[in-house]
């Protein structure tokens, strides 16, 4: 074990420590998967009611947005889990996680769904509200079913990024997929393979997660095109 | 206003050094001119530049740091000038260089220091690279606590979450001695403090020369326990240099005779308490210091 020269690969090191890499990886998915669905959830809504332009919410979400855009995502975690406890609310790290996500993530869906909402020709709004629909009768069967197709390949990025910085949880220490690499690494130094490792794993569910939302866009095309 | 004080202290206590004759005692220590034999000669390469350079920490009180007048201040500095006054007979003659933990092999592997004195602890991975003298200090992991905490000592720690630092010797103590502690490992040691203040751990488990100055910094916290994982500090030469190690080695020998390390060490720490808690890692007459045989942690 103990090297005198060049760096020898043990690709069975990895394979000793799967049992708490495992672990990351459970804790990296639940806090991906809230921190997905919540910035989901939170785009539609929000990036809906930018697009109907509801007055004072419109303003705020604009706020919301610059925040969380213009800022680094570490210095949203750091001030979640480090600044807030000393104003009285100490959240868990699990929390801080995935609130973090969404609140990130949430952001961008917002402008992303804003786009796609506004992208829809008005025409089609015009003739649906001629038809007798009401506003929100338009938004939700004209608007949203036509929206939601444009914004899918931006929403896709940004949800994949979203998972991805599930990583920065190593700042907080929340035992997820690369903090538990990295506390390993600190004590082992087995740095190469490790890395190799979980780069493999995060590859591959990003890359299942982007096929999941071609399949999607293709299974959801309106032929002709919009 | 305490540290104010006290590094006014050190800065008087320096000047009378630096002026030489004032400590007295053993005579040979101060600035007169005359080089000290320590047993063995100086290096040729050391001589013929007339000053000693030594590569030391600039933020680590009371060990290396830059004190308020904006002088290099601090228990190594101590040593380092006391090396300069054996070479040359002045402890002026010895160059500074500030180092930081990942810098400071570099620097010495590639000739810009003669010298590692900067809190280096000894490990076999380091001695692949670099030669290491006798140990001159030695430090343990301990714990820093809320002044109320019930904890006072490691095994009031079981079954609890323990705030640490990534790769600290405090990490692998625990993860290795302690099993069932949960440890919450963070990247610097102000987010580790932060952690524990926002009661996230039941404990800081870290260095305790760091810890001492946390606690001599936020009164709301102590450090408790009995130290674990002894590390041994050593000072670096170049990998093969045996002019270099041989006189280093005889002049710390010669310190040690004279308890210079441990007066120097008093000077720096003001706390009696803190005085006592590292007198036993400090070499003394009749109290020389080893290596760790091996690279395991004992438990």
């Amino acid at each position: 074990m103990v090297m005198t020269d060049g760096y020898r690969f043990d690709a069975g090191f990895v394979f000793s420590h799967l049992g708490e890499l495992g672990n990351g990886l459970l804790r990296t998915l639940a806090i991906s998967a809230i921190g997905m669905a919540g910035a989901l959830v939170v785009g539609v809504s929000l990036g809906a009611l930018c697009a109907l332009r509801v007055p004072v919410v419109r303003q705020l979400t604009r706020a919301y947005v610059e925040v969380f855009r213009n800022t680094p995502l570490l210095v949203q975690i750091f001030f979640l889990y480090f600044a807030l406890p000393d104003a009285g609310v100490k959240l868990s790290a699990f929390t801080v996680g995935w609130l973090s996500l969404v609140l990130w993530g949430g952001a961008y869906n917002v402008e992303n769904f804003r786009a796609g909402f506004e992208a829809v020709q008005p025409g089609y709004v015009e003739a649906s509200r001629a038809l007798g629909f009401p506003v929100l009768a338009a938004f939700r069967r004209v608007v949203l079913p036509l929206g939601w197709r444009i914004a899918l390949p931006s929403v896709t990025n940004t949800q994949v990024s979203v998972f991805k910085n599930s990583s920065f949880m190593i700042a907080i220490s929340y035992p997820e997929l690369t903090e538990t690499a990295i506390n390993i690494v600190s004590v082992r130094f087995r740095v190469f393979e490790m890395f190799i490792a979980i780069g493999v794993v995060y590859l591959a569910l990003v890359w299942l997660t982007s096929m999941g939302a071609r399949s999607v866009e293709r299974r959801f095309a309106i032929p002709g095109g919009l | 206003m305490r540290a104010r004080l006290g590094g006014l202290l050190a800065v008087v206590a320096l000047v009378a050094a630096a002026c030489g004759g004032s400590n007295g005692g053993s005579g040979d220590s101060g600035g007169s001119g005359t080089p000290v034999d320590v047993g063995t000669p100086l290096p040729a390469n050391v001589k013929s530049k007339g000053r000693l350079a030594v590569g030391v920490k600039c933020d680590y009180p009371p060990f290396g740091y830059i004190d308020e007048g904006g002088k290099n201040a601090g228990f190594e500095i101590a040593i380092a000038r006391k090396f300069a006054s054996y070479a040359f007979g002045k402890e002026s003659a010895v160059q500074l260089t500030c180092v930081t933990g990942a810098n400071r092999v570099p620097f010495l592997t590639t000739n810009r220091i003669d010298l590692i004195l900067a809190t280096m602890n000894y490990t076999p991975e380091r001695a692949q690279t670099i030669d290491f003298t006798t140990p001159y200090f030695s430090s343990g992991v301990k714990l820093l606590v809320p002044k109320d905490s019930p904890v006072a000592s490691f095994a009031d720690l079981a079954g609890k979450q323990v705030v640490t630092t990534n790769g600290s010797t405090a990490s692998i103590w625990l993860s290795q001695c302690m099993k069932d502690v949960k440890q919450v490992p963070f990247g610097q040691t102000s987010e580790a403090l932060t952690a524990l203040k926002h009661d996230r751990g039941a404990a800081f488990a870290q260095d305790d020369t760091l810890l001492v100055d946390l606690a001599a910094k936020n009164t709301d916290l102590k450090v408790v326990g009995d130290s674990k994982a002894p590390s041994p500090w050593g000072m670096g030469v170049r990998k093969g240099d045996k002019a270099m190690l041989t006189w280093v080695d005889a002049a710390l020998a010669k310190m040690q005779g004279e308890d210079f390390l441990w007066t120097e060490f008093q000077r720096a720490v003001k706390d009696k308490e803190v005085q006592a808690q590292f007198q036993q890692f400090l070499p003394r007459p009749g109290n020389a210091l080893k290596y760790p045989t091996g690279s395991t942690i004992k438990c």
